[in-house]
């Protein structure tokens, strides 16, 4: 046998198991492999390869001085930084005033959520992004029907974004802030694949009785999940959001009175 | 025809496209999912099972392979993966270990697929476009201006 013509499937094979950077690369080999990196089913090879072996990991690191840079560093080779651009450039004021306009907050970052290797943004005014670090490219979500949205990226809403691996999509949950006129918090959730916005259930806790204290959904399972405070018998418990049935549950933690919900890794 | 021997293993006979004539017990063989298939289907009552893919040097190697994998058992995980490595090691250069992946693709052995695939993707990994088109003779079929413009489209992960 002789490699004088190597079939593709066997090149697809090796490629797939690159890290992202190298596959970018290796765009520039020919015009199958600059292809084959938008293919979607390779695309999700390449995804299921970097999970069975624990590779092509990134911690993304956002710094608010002095204008808000992201830093993605590759943890297979640490020594490795990627600077990130920020697809709507952002100035430290709006930042600062954003991350700040909700004092009890102390401190939140503009993404709001990361999963599979993509990040989920907000962008002033009122825009919502997924950005893929490793190739730079972004996606504006449309915005929803009357939405309006005077807050620096909507920091009065509640998020997450997530993965409905049944579904094959990609989902971003909105929880609207408590409206004066309104007597629940309405819930939008996007899809990826139909690329819209659709009004589910609302959010069942009363903004009478519960509090939403954590903004960001934690990606779990199928699962988003938020830390709520129950005033009542100043109980913390967790609201789950299932992106495959979009609904909610609660989750009891009676022995908790005090925690931090934190993203853990999702398998 | 199959012969049986002492053990009572069941044999067959794997023919590379040089010729070369090898005897396995079936079970051996049968990691190859190709094999497996023909075996199904009663392709090997004839002698053997002819492999025009194969030749005999690569067949050698997958077939030693294949011998240590069905062998041993679970317990042995950490020595079969320190006798992987030396496996493919010892073939040495990207042109042995291409047709080894070749092989494999077409015997379709996953264990070894994924073995040799991920060695040639951490050979490749640091090179340039312009060394891993050398290494398989793939053709360039870019216009200088199409090249110019995936290069600048990759160009802020390289800054």
């Amino acid at each position: 046998m002789s490699n004088s013509q190597i079939p593709f499937d066997v090149v697809r094979d090796i490629l797939c198991r690159l890290p992202a950077e190298s596959l970018l690369r290796f765009r520039s080999i020919s015009k199958s492999c600059c292809s084959l990196v938008e293919i979607p089913d390779f695309i999700k090879h390449h995804l299921n390869q970097s999970v069975k072996t624990g590779t092509n990991h990134s911690l993304i690191v956002e710094y608010i001085k002095p204008n808000g840079l992201i830093k993605s560093i590759d943890l297979d080779s640490p020594g490795k930084c990627l600077k990130l651009t920020r697809p709507f450039p952002v100035s430290y004021k709006v930042l600062i005033q954003s991350l700040f306009s909700d004092l009890h907050l102390k401190f939140c970052s503009d993404i709001f959520g990361s999963c599979n290797g993509l990040l989920a943004f907000y962008a002033p005014p009122g825009n919502i992004i997924l950005l893929n670090p490793s190739t730079n490219k972004y996606l504006t979500l449309p915005k929803f029907g009357s939405e309006n949205d005077s807050s620096h990226g909507g920091h009065n809403y509640t998020n997450g974004f997530g993965y409905d691996a049944v579904s094959d999509d990609y989902k971003v949950v909105r929880i609207t802030p408590r409206l004066l006129h309104e007597r629940s918090r309405r819930v939008m959730v996007y899809s990826l694949r139909t690329n819209s916005w659709t009004r589910v259930e609302d959010f069942p806790y009363s903004p009478n009785e519960y509090y939403v204290s954590s903004r960001f959904g934690v990606h779990a399972g199928s699962s988003l999940h938020w830390v709520v405070h129950r005033y009542a018998s100043d109980n913390i418990l967790i609201v789950a959001f299932d992106l495959r049935k979009d609904k909610f549950s609660l989750i009891q933690l009676e022995t908790f009175r005090r925690f931090k919900l934190s993203p853990i890794r999702a398998e | 025809m199959s012969i049986t021997t002492e053990n009572n293993e069941k044999m067959i006979t794997l023919m590379s496209s040089d010729g070369e004539e090898f005897v396995v017990e079936e079970a051996v063989a049968a990691q190859s999912q190709t094999i497996k298939h023909l075996i199904e289907d009663g392709c090997s009552t004839e002698g053997s099972i002819p492999l025009p893919n194969v030749t005999g040097r690569v067949l050698s190697e997958v077939i030693q392979y294949c011998k240590k994998h069905s062998s041993s058992d679970d317990k042995e995980e950490k020595e079969l993966e320190a006798w992987d490595a030396e496996f493919v090691k010892a073939a040495d250069d990207h042109v042995a270990l291409t047709d080894l992946m070749m092989a494999a693709n077409f015997l379709d052995i996953k264990g070894l697929l994924d073995l040799v695939a991920q060695t040639l993707a951490n050979m490749i990994t640091g090179k340039s476009p312009e060394e891993v088109r050398r290494m398989w003779n793939i053709k360039n079929d870019f216009t200088p201006e199409e090249a110019e413009k995936v290069r600048k489209e990759n160009q802020w992960a390289f800054e």
